[in-house]
């Protein structure tokens, strides 16, 4: 091909091996970047105009919430973690699956990927950043947010969510950025000299000189392939850290051993619903239904019930170990017949069901079927985080009443603004880059049922004069590959997937909110007013006997044994004209004035000898002037005679360390080489994630001139 | 790299006295002004030192294998469902016998009300369950101290049920944990525990992600939820021993009243219990008082009344005792189904 000549036009920088078929590049072209071209319809202007309203009604109720605290949206002290929390996970989650999607495509060479990865990709980087703005909201205090930078707490798992977190958004941004190269520098040279200058030199710029010759392609391969190795464990470290933000409480239905895995499952599963979802209505609304066919709805949905199977056997595993013995199953009973349970069961119907169901019918495994499913999976997977969320939280773990989360107009505002901010950037971000990636298109070569098109379709199409809509319906494609079997029809309302879409969204979500809603006003009642238990004092009354009222009583302090701060303590009790008999009982005490007392601590019990004394060793527990005391029990309780002395102790009693109750944790030592390891691990990522950026965009330009 | 790991012992590390945020922060135990106390070790010794130049190490190591010696003990007493307080000393006692001569520095008589005292003092409290009638005086007392709105419960008197059946109420302030989960989550330091053993928060470095209150299984952490929240104005600087008013934003807990106790006061709830329930108890000294001037030793008081402590299967290491009295066993009322494996 003509990669030697930077002037012979945009089909210069096209790819050289397979990219043979000009129809279909033009084709390509033409598709891929029409939205950039094109000044932007009424349909766009409105949609977006929606979108941006309800983004910046999030904002607004974002604000609101700031002044008034996180009350406002629902959050009390039993459901201190509720929505947000969710809409992190939930965005975080459909981010890992376009881009592990998009990754392990890559990795195995399927070719059918490449009308797919621009928007997996897009969509990757864009829910990724929402969902991490989706931490502010969920803070208290996100002013302080840099906190975490200058006083990180290394055992802390939002520590290690921070930086899992920031490290895969850094490794989405270049997975997203690398193979857009190629195509910035068709779009540059496809916009030619009219367009306007600055937009041109930025894609100069951004393409870095990009020709496509082999060794750009060689250099371009391998540092993708590093970040596409690199971003399957990375994106599972993100959800396994994440899971650990709850399964390192000790809260029965969060410290569960199945966590990372489920979670990350879970973010697989809905990553697939959520491409399925985004191709759709791409491919709809850009008029890409000719190289996104059935052929890869299907193909996703086959995977997406995959993974929807080993999440229903996650979610199993986790509910029957504890439902099982019942030890904390409190939450289980909430979950699966008490209070969350319509949104558990929505959760198993259009979570489970119904998109296995209609991968597993041949006749709604079509776009329009693999579409609804999707969108059942993407929602009500929302829906199942509620319930992994809320019912451990609202738990009542000493005693009482379960709480309960409201949701209020802020939550609900905040999340839609979230959920409409995802179409909304990609819409804009494919203003400025095409839909598809052009160049692995061109790599591909014509696929699907390219070649079956009439040419006068095509070429009405590639002039942008005819839209796609029109000529080309939905199932023309899948029809013409696929042929549908003699007399059999699809179901007619799963042939129109917007109908059936809304249907299903509106039935989840209405039936999600009731559930939710409904759950949380069942909630509350006054406590039980306590049953006053009988007051029974502890008093140990010394055992007296014979001792005649006034009896007289001497006490001496010594200290035995110079340098030990151990104390005799000897009472003298009766005298000769009135002796007590042997063995009556002295009790010594220790005067204390801790705690505004000026109390009387029994120390220890002695009884005297033939002479009438009594002796005792103490082990003062403080230093200082201390007064002792020395009482003999009269008959019923009364004082037959006591004594007082009292005596400096000046040497530091041995007495008890800081504290003999003190606990050091087991794994205070190992945490250190744990910590410096993944620290370790983490900036060998940076290093790899950053170096394969910076390798390509520095050699670039150099391999282009030679 | 000690600052890695959150420092178990310690205090705020060391620049938090050079920053801004509130020069009352910087040692919320009062206890690290005389020179001599700082040798132990136990304070004032910045995160990043290397811990071979630390004096205190030999101790640290001790304190280390005791907590080996303490998990294997109890590992040993699996099935125990109450770690009773004789069994937690025993293991303290044998290891007592090795330290003679280190542990507790400084001091002097004159301590026991000088809130500038080293840490002489390691506080501590006792319920006694069988003199609680559910009063819940504790928690209003404590609330009026604190300014506290009605939700906000440091102190909570909870209805909890017996495996026989019968009701009894349960106080529960903050444990005060030798191990707090609290703040091994705690992502930025912001719960940290003083060196007399009491957890506490500091306000203005908190960001408010709740991950404690997630980590707690004593459900002692509250929030400031609402901005419409009045607190008035005492007139004083907030800081983590007397954190009043409350921050928006933020979450509070109990903090044992620290500054009452190295004033040779009562804490609030103590002082206000008009059945004489709860005493406040310094290890160190070994006493434990409460509002009826009952005073007794400590350590004899928990053995002779087989005190135990909460949840002790979380491995938290509280520092709140309670004699049981009543047949009660403490974690009946937690899985609602089943009645507790408790003897």
């Amino acid at each position: 091909m003509s990669e030697t000549g930077t002037e012979s036009g945009a089909a210069s920088v096209g790819h050289s091996g397979h990219g043979a078929n000009p129809e279909w590049s033009r084709a390509v072209r033409s598709a891929a970047m029409r939205p950039m071209m094109e000044k932007p319809g009424a349909l766009w202007k409105a949609g977006a105009g929606v979108l941006a309203l309800v983004v910046l009604a999030g904002i607004g109720a974002w604000i609101y919430q700031l002044k008034h605290g996180l009350g406002s949206a629902g959050y009390n002290d039993q459901a201190f973690w509720a929505v947000y929390i969710v809409d992190v996970i939930t965005f975080i989650g459909v981010s890992y699956g376009g881009a592990v999607i998009s990754a392990i495509l890559r990795l195995t060479g399927q070719s059918w990927r490449a009308p797919l990865t621009r928007l997996a990709e897009g969509m990757a980087l864009v829910t990724v950043l929402i969902g991490g703005a989706f931490i502010f909201p969920h803070l208290g205090r996100p002013e302080r947010f840099l906190n975490i930078v200058a006083y990180p707490n290394m055992s802390s798992p939002l520590v290690w969510d921070f930086l899992a977190i920031a490290t895969y958004t850094v490794a989405t941004m270049i997975f997203f950025y690398l193979p857009l190269i190629p195509d910035l520098a068709i779009v540059q040279r496809t916009l030619g000299s009219a367009e306007g200058g600055i937009r041109r030199a930025a894609y100069r710029f951004l393409s870095f000189g990009w020709l496509g010759n082999d060794r750009q392609r060689r250099l371009l391969h391998g540092a993708l392939t590093i970040v596409a190795l690199l971003i399957v464990p990375l994106a599972v470290s993100v959800h396994s850290v994440l899971s650990w933000a709850f399964a390192v409480t000790s809260r029965p239905g969060w410290a569960e051993t199945v966590f990372p895995p489920y979670f990350v499952v879970a973010a697989l599963y809905s990553g697939t619903a959520l491409v399925i979802v985004t191709a759709a209505a791409f491919r709809r609304g850009y008029r890409l239904q000719r190289f996104i066919t059935k052929r890869h709805f299907v193909r996703l949905g086959y995977l997406m019930a995959a993974l929807g199977l080993v999440y229903a056997y996650l979610t199993f595993a986790d509910l029957i170990s504890e439902g099982y013995t019942g030890i904390t199953s409190g939450w289980i009973r909430e979950t699966v017949v008490g209070r969350y349970a319509p949104a558990f069961w929505i959760y198993v119907v259009f979570g489970e069901i119904l998109p296995i169901v209609l991968v597993a019918v041949r006749r709604t495994r079509n776009v329009a079927g693999m579409t609804v499913a999707s969108v059942g999976v993407v929602i009500s997977l929302w829906i199942k985080r509620i319930v992994i969320v809320l019912p451990p939280v609202t738990q009542p773990l000493v005693a009482g009443q379960w709480g309960s989360y409201h949701f209020t107009w802020v939550s609900i505002t905040i999340t839609l603004a979230g959920v409409a901010a995802i179409p909304l950037s990609l819409m804009l971000l494919f203003r400025y880059i095409p839909v598809m990636s052009i160049d692995e298109m061109e790599e591909a070569g014509p696929i699907g049922s390219f070649e079956q098109v009439s040419t006068e379709t095509e070429k009405a199409i590639a002039e942008g004069t005819v839209g796609a809509e029109t000529k080309v319906p939905v199932g023309a494609m899948a029809a013409a590959s696929v042929p549908a079997p003699a007399g059999r029809r699809p179901l007619t309302w799963l042939r129109r997937p917007r109908g059936a879409t809304t249907a299903v969204v509106v039935a989840a979500v209405a039936l999600g909110l009731v559930a939710l809603i409904g759950g949380g006003a069942k909630a509350a009642g006054a406590a039980t007013p306590a049953q006053p238990a009988s007051a029974q004092p502890a008093t140990a009354q010394p055992a007296a006997s014979q001792v005649a009222p006034s009896t007289p009583v001497t006490l001496a302090v010594t200290q035995p044994a110079a340098g030990k701060s151990a104390l005799d303590l000897t009472a003298t009790v009766g005298s000769p004209s009135a002796p007590v008999p042997s063995g009556t009982t002295v009790t010594f005490y220790v005067m204390v004035n801790q705690f505004n007392g000026s109390g009387q601590m029994q120390i220890g019990q002695a009884t005297t000898t033939a002479s009438g004394v009594a002796q005792f060793t103490y082990e003062p527990t403080w230093t200082g002037e201390e007064q002792f005391v020395a009482q003999v029990a009269g008959p019923a309780g009364s004082v037959a005679g006591s004594a007082s002395a009292s005596y400096k102790v000046t040497i530091d009693p041995p007495g008890l360390p800081k504290s003999v109750y003190e606990y050091q944790r087991p794994l205070t030592t190992t945490g250190h080489w744990v910590v410096t390891t993944l620290l370790t691990i983490v900036a060998i990522v940076w290093i790899l994630l950053l170096g394969s950026l910076f390798l390509v965009v520095l050699r670039m330009p150099k391999l282009g001139r030679q | 790299m000690s600052w890695l790991i959150d420092p178990h012992l310690n205090e705020p590390d060391g620049s938090e006295g050079s920053t801004p945020l509130s020069v009352l922060d910087a040692h919320p135990g009062g206890s690290c002004s005389s020179g001599s106390s700082c040798s132990s070790g136990t304070c004032l010794v910045p995160d990043a030192g290397d811990d071979a130049e630390d004096p205190s190490v030999s101790r640290r190591s001790f304190l280390r294998l005791l907590g080996i010696g303490a998990g294997a003990a109890a590992a040993v007493g699996a099935g125990v469902e109450l770690l009773t307080y004789r069994e937690y000393a025993a293991g303290a006692a044998a290891a007592n016998g090795t330290t003679k001569g280190g542990a507790v520095s400084g001091g002097a008589a004159a301590s026991m009300a000088d809130p500038s005292a080293p840490p002489t003092h390691q506080w501590a409290m006792v319920i006694d369950l069988r003199s609680c009638n559910g009063c819940k005086s504790c928690t209003a007392a404590c609330q009026k101290a604190h300014s506290l709105t009605q939700e906000q419960t440091w102190i909570d008197v909870f209805t909890m049920t017996s495996s026989t059946g019968k009701e009894f109420p349960f106080p529960r302030p903050c444990m005060q944990c030798e191990n707090p989960p609290c703040l091994h989550v705690c992502p930025v330091h912001a719960t940290y525990r003083q060196d007399q053993g009491v957890v506490l928060v500091n306000e203005t470095r908190c960001i408010g992600c709740r991950m404690c209150m997630a980590a707690c299984p004593y459900q002692a952490r509250y929030f400031n939820w609402n901005s419409g929240t009045k607190y008035p104005d005492t007139g004083m600087p907030q800081d983590a021993q007397f954190p009043v008013p409350q921050r928006l934003g933020t979450v509070g807990k109990c903090t044992f009243c620290v500054g009452n106790l190295n004033n040779g006061l009562m804490s609030e709830c103590a002082a206000g219990c008009p059945m004489g329930a709860i005493y406040n108890a310094d290890i160190i000294t070994d006493v434990a008082v409460n509002s009826m001037g009952n005073t007794v030793k400590l350590s004899k008081f928990l053995n002779d009344n087989d005190a135990v402590t909460f949840k002790p299967e979380q491995n938290t290491h509280p520092r709140v005792w309670y004699i049981l009295g009543h047949g009660q066993d403490l974690d009946a009322d937690v899985s609602q189904d089943t009645s507790s494996a408790a003897s």
